[in-house]
């Protein structure tokens, strides 16, 4: 079973690099993705480098791939061998560039994600300055998935020094991380 | 290499002509876990013929589909897989199901306006206990129907319930069911993440220690529902047993694994008394990140006289040999034990918003009975004297008592 399940996932993988159809793409990364949502595959997901295809996809032009890719890490990035690679592969940059995204899906994702790779290493480029000015303006959407989302990671990721730092920049400021397209 | 192109070709034409079916998600996702027997194997070096055993379709059908996403749901035993209603712009009916888009709460549309809350309420209490449930008299709704959101107790039964109800009909009308995470509270977003976290953590044995979890002493209720410790899918063959629309209770078969692993992250923080055996419990371990109060994400504990009756079976093969007096004093450390661990997360039980009877906060032991319950208290009351002088003594007979009670709901 558990060698028809890699061949499986090798399948969609091979198929994701050998089409040229946009749309099959999204589908297959899709696919993947939600594979990514159950611990059970992670073994072969890693073996197959679906990290790096997720993190490669992330500065795609196609909305709906970055969508996917970042749903995908969202899913898979709390595991610590994940957590380690992602971090290891600079993962973090590419996430954080997510915020900027007019996809609500993928700003929804990338601030999970930041806040489940936050670790005493990675804390300070996950919560680096921009970041925790991006979060606070977040946090006064109406959007309430989003604005709940910035709120935790304010309040469990960030140092009072952090948020007031970050407080003080927006108000010097009105240049910012725009806000997600509903 | 014209092999391959073929192949290629076949595939393309698949991924082209082929439409999310919402009538094929739910049937493959009820087949979640029967699927596992069926194994496709060799998608794509026999795409003309299928291997013999598979699925039963015809060679000129689009066997076997690797691609659907019905198909995908054949290899997860979790997490919502069903593609839901909604799809990226660019390709709709797509969805990468992800934490933030689950939620307790569901909302159901195309509810004929019928006056038929209380069978609708009904019905979906089966998958689980609800905590709340109103109509949305301001969301749009199509002629002649009505929607709703309910609130599940957990996440686990709110999965359940779309997958079985989407698409479902009901008095004639076809329900459509999502999930709605824009109504939850911040707090309820925090639990939902530590909730899968921790989920996380005990499907991979693996600890996280970065972020500082306050840990509540273990509920009993864990007892039972750690012995549930199998694929959600299976779980429909316990919800019918004890649903309850007044829902109070969680039915131990939904309120279990998959969200609920406290994981071996709980160990550093745990007491002495508790080692990896104790870790290993699943469900109501609040668990809450450093700057913020815990509250208990299972405080949606069932009430004290089901925590009782839930309590003796794992107490079975030990009240032979024990005194009564003992499991009180026990049940008494542990609380003892939790209360350490937390800051404000035991009392915070005390604000969910449940719908039924109000739990009494004492007596904690509840035997259904005034004079017992009345008993019980001066019982108890006496033992804390007891206790206090001999509470070496005691202990250690307790400590040990622990870990046996532990292995056998494991093994259960």
């Amino acid at each position: 079973m558990e060698l028809g399940r890699l061949e499986y996932l090798q399948a969609l993988v091979t198929e994701f690099q050998v089409t040229d159809s946009t749309e099959a793409k999204e589908q297959v990364l899709a696919n993947l993705a939600n594979f990514a949502y159950d611990p059970s595959n992670y073994e072969y997901l890693r073996q197959l480098q679906v990290l790096d295809l997720f993190l490669d996809m992330l500065s795609e032009d196609n909305e709906s791939l970055v969508e996917f890719a970042m749903g995908g890490l969202c899913n898979l990035c709390l595991d610590k061998t994940n957590k380690e690679y992602i971090l290891e592969a600079n993962g973090v940059e590419p996430i954080i560039n997510c915020l900027s995204s007019s996809n609500e899906e993928t700003v929804v994702s990338a601030v999970t994600t930041l806040m489940f790779l936050t670790t005493p290493r990675s804390r300070a480029q996950t919560t680096a300055l921009p970041v925790v000015e991006c979060m606070l303006r977040f946090s006064l959407s109406a959007n309430k998935r989003l604005s709940n989302l910035a709120s935790i990671f304010l309040q469990d990721y960030c140092s009072p020094p952090q948020l007031e730092e970050a407080r003080n920049l927006s108000k010097h400021t009105a240049v910012g991380i725009p806000l997600p397209k509903d | 290499m014209a092999g391959v192109r073929k192949e290629r070709l076949k595939l393309e034409k698949i991924f082209k002509i082929m439409k999310p079916n919402p009538h094929l998600f739910p049937a493959s996702c009820q087949g979640a876990v029967e699927s596992n027997k069926v194994f496709p194997t060799h998608f794509f070096s026999r795409l003309s013929t299928p291997p013999p055993g598979s699925l039963s379709c015809s060679s000129s059908d689009l066997w076997p589909r690797p691609f659907t996403s019905s198909v995908a749901l054949l290899w997860t035993c979790s997490g919502p897989q069903c593609l839901g209603e909604r799809g990226s712009e660019l390709s709709p009916g797509l969805e990468v199901y992800t934490i933030n888009l689950e939620s307790r709460y569901v909302l159901i549309q195309g509810v004929p306006a019928l006056g038929v809350m209380k069978e609708l309420v009904e019905q979906f209490a089966l998958y689980g206990a609800i905590e709340e449930y109103h109509a949305l008299d301001e969301y749009p709704a199509e002629q002649f129907t009505e929607v709703y959101l309910i609130k599940f107790k957990k996440l686990q039964c709110a999965r359940v319930a779309k997958k079985k109800m989407d698409e479902r009909s009901f008095f004639g009308s076809l329900l459509h069911v999502c999930y709605a995470p824009e109504f939850e509270t911040v707090q309820e977003t925090r639990e939902k993440l530590q909730d899968r976290r921790k989920y996380i953590a005990k499907a991979t044995n693996q600890r996280d220690c970065f972020v500082l979890k306050k840990i509540e002493g273990p509920k009993k209720t864990a007892s039972k529902n750690s012995e549930q410790d199998c694929p959600w899918s299976t779980s429909g063959s316990h919800v019918a047993r004890n649903w309850d629309p007044s829902c109070f209770t969680s039915s131990p078969g939904v309120s279990h694994n998959i969200a609920y692993p406290s994981g071996n992250q709980n160990q550093s923080l745990l007491s002495p008394y508790y080692d990896n055996n104790c870790a290993e419990i699943p469900g109501y371990f609040g668990e809450n990140t450093s700057l913020t109060p815990s509250v208990h994400p299972g405080g949606h504990a069932p009430p004290a006289s089901l925590m009782q009756q839930r309590m003796v079976p794992a107490y079975n093969g030990i009240d032979r040999f024990l005194p009564r007096t003992t499991h009180l004093q026990e049940r008494k450390r542990k609380r003892e034990e939790g209360n350490k661990f937390s800051l404000i997360g035991t009392s915070e039980d005390n604000t969910e918003v449940v719908i039924g009877p109000q739990l009494p906060e004492i007596p904690k032991v509840d035997m259904d009975d005034e004079s017992l319950n009345t008993s019980a208290t001066l019982i108890r009351n006496k033992l804390k004297e007891v206790a206090d002088s001999v509470s070496t003594s005691v202990e250690k007979p307790e400590s040990s008592s622990a870990k046996p009670l532990v292995k056998q709901r494991r093994r259960i």
